[in-house]
């Protein structure tokens, strides 16, 4: 298990964290029927958006990867590849649900935020920098889900 | 919520963060891709400026409390 334990404060230590889906669903996803519903939804969510095969990186914060017993929704970054964004539009109906907000909220319990790498490495880092804090401005850990198959 | 003069300044900073990366957004996708990947993105701004908001509006002596 690469994932540490929480925090008194139900928060991971400050960091990205990279753990296997299946580790997350594990770690996170278990302990009761609402953690297991979302890990549900964060599954399908993934498996619809691996399924566009440009896929890159995936993070997750929020309560989901607190110790919070009951958490609200999912927030959920997902960095597609170069040029996803031009292919948007053409993707199946099921497929471009989770690149819409309101959508995704519908469907996953999600905030599904997202972007291609255009946007640089740079901007990726300042923007993983702004999910380290809480909105009560309290730092925390935020996990890098990766696959067990390794192909994004 | 925001209490202390650290924290606002946090807070500002994300902020800041949060608009260069919708710049940077603007410029480097097709405007459907941007129209949905700035929705949630413009929704979070608006709850972090609300929280901004909400400190300013509270005197020191009553933020301290």
């Amino acid at each position: 298990m690469s994932l540490p334990a929480t925090l008194p404060n139900g928060y991971l230590p400050s960091g990205v964290h990279i753990a296997a889906l299946s580790e997350v669903i594990t770690r996170f996803g278990t302990t009761t029927p609402r953690r297991q519903v979302l890990a549900n939804r964060l599954q399908e969510l993934l498996t619809l958006a691996r399924a566009t095969v440009r896929l890159q990186r995936v993070f997750v914060w929020g309560s989901f990867v607190t110790d919070k017993p009951f958490p609200r929704d999912l927030d959920v970054f997902l960095l597609m590849q170069e040029g996803f964004d031009g292919e948007l539009i053409r993707l199946p109906q099921a497929q471009r649900d989770v690149f819409n907000h309101q959508r995704a909220r519908l469907l996953f319990e999600a905030d599904v935020f997202w972007a291609t790498e255009a946007i640089g490495l740079e901007e990726l880092a300042s923007w993983l920098g702004v999910y380290q804090l809480s909105r009560d401005m309290i730092p925390r850990g935020i996990v890098e889900v990766t696959f067990d198959d390794r192909n994004p | 919520m925001i209490e202390t003069p650290e924290q606002f300044e946090r807070a500002e900073e994300a902020i800041t963060k949060m608009k260069r990366f919708l710049l940077a957004a603007r410029r480097t996708h097709t405007p459907e891709a941007y129209a949905a990947l700035s929705a949630p993105i413009l929704q979070e701004l608006q709850d972090r400026e609300r929280d901004i908001l909400d400190y300013l509006s509270r005197s020191p002596q009553v933020a301290s409390r």
